[in-house]
């Protein structure tokens, strides 16, 4: 069993971005994330886990580094019951049986 | 199945963010997201932390459940459907904080064999608290052995 940890580089340390396991979709976010300026750096990590050995490991497969400082502060928002904005949309609909 | 969908919404859900770590639901519109939303549902986690509800749905993951969606818990969505199988990893999502994508194959009630895509991304309210769930999913039936 495979899956793909994505990390982003925020001050100097790796943190968790997102999980995937589905080594394409990994690869492809890690692009998009690598063409964004204000990313420091990303990095994809393919963990593999052996059931019966019980053996996890992990290789860094994809190391995209930029030089400069992500700038930004975080923002905070303050929005509540903000889900009641899409309730209205919601509709029932009948059964599809996948084609 | 369109892989697309799991990395289009991703990124909207991203762009969105921006430099924090979740979005609200207060930024999402669908009516931004026309070739998004109708794969989209909405999950309540504020006070259902242990068992997320369904409060919003498009029209086309909706039209993949025998019965409507709106209101039920996660829980009660069986592994052998398209929605169970999307919300499967739900707890996961809230204990990491950060989003999840998976894909497999699931058996239908029908013995029809499912591959899927799925995603789930933290939405927040106050910009700290996990208040909710974007999820996003597709399908297609896998024909022959």
């Amino acid at each position: 069993m495979r899956s793909y940890e994505i990390q982003l580089l925020k001050g100097g340390i790796w943190e968790v971005d997102s999980y995937f396991d589905d080594r394409d979709s990994a690869m492809s976010d890690a692009d998009q994330l690598a063409a964004d300026l204000r990313v420091q750096g990303v990095r994809v990590l393919e963990e593999k886990y052996d059931k019966e050995s019980n053996i996890a490991t992990c290789d860094v497969i994809y190391t995209r580094k930029r030089n400069e400082s992500a700038p930004g502060d975080r923002r905070k928002g303050t929005q509540q019951t903000a889900l009641d904005r899409l309730l209205p949309l919601t509709r029932h609909g009948a059964r599809r049986d996948v084609k | 199945m369109e892989r697309r969908l799991v990395l289009r919404l991703r990124t909207h859900w991203r762009a969105i963010c921006g430099e924090r770590d979740y979005s609200s639901f207060a930024e999402v519109d669908p009516a931004a997201m026309p070739n998004m939303w109708g794969s989209c549902f909405a999950l309540e986690v504020i006070g259902h932390e242990e068992d997320p509800f369904f409060r919003a749905a498009g029209d086309e993951i909706v039209t993949y459940v025998p019965s409507p969606l709106i209101g039920t818990p996660v829980s009660a969505w069986t592994p052998d459907t398209l929605i169970g199988v999307a919300v499967s990893h739900a707890r996961d999502v809230l204990r990491k904080g950060v989003p999840m994508s998976h894909g497999d194959e699931f058996m239908k009630i029908d013995g029809t064999r499912v591959l899927y895509l799925s995603i789930l991304l933290p939405m927040s309210d106050d910009g700290e608290t996990i208040s909710g769930l974007l999820g996003a999913a597709n399908c297609r039936a896998v024909l022959g052995d």
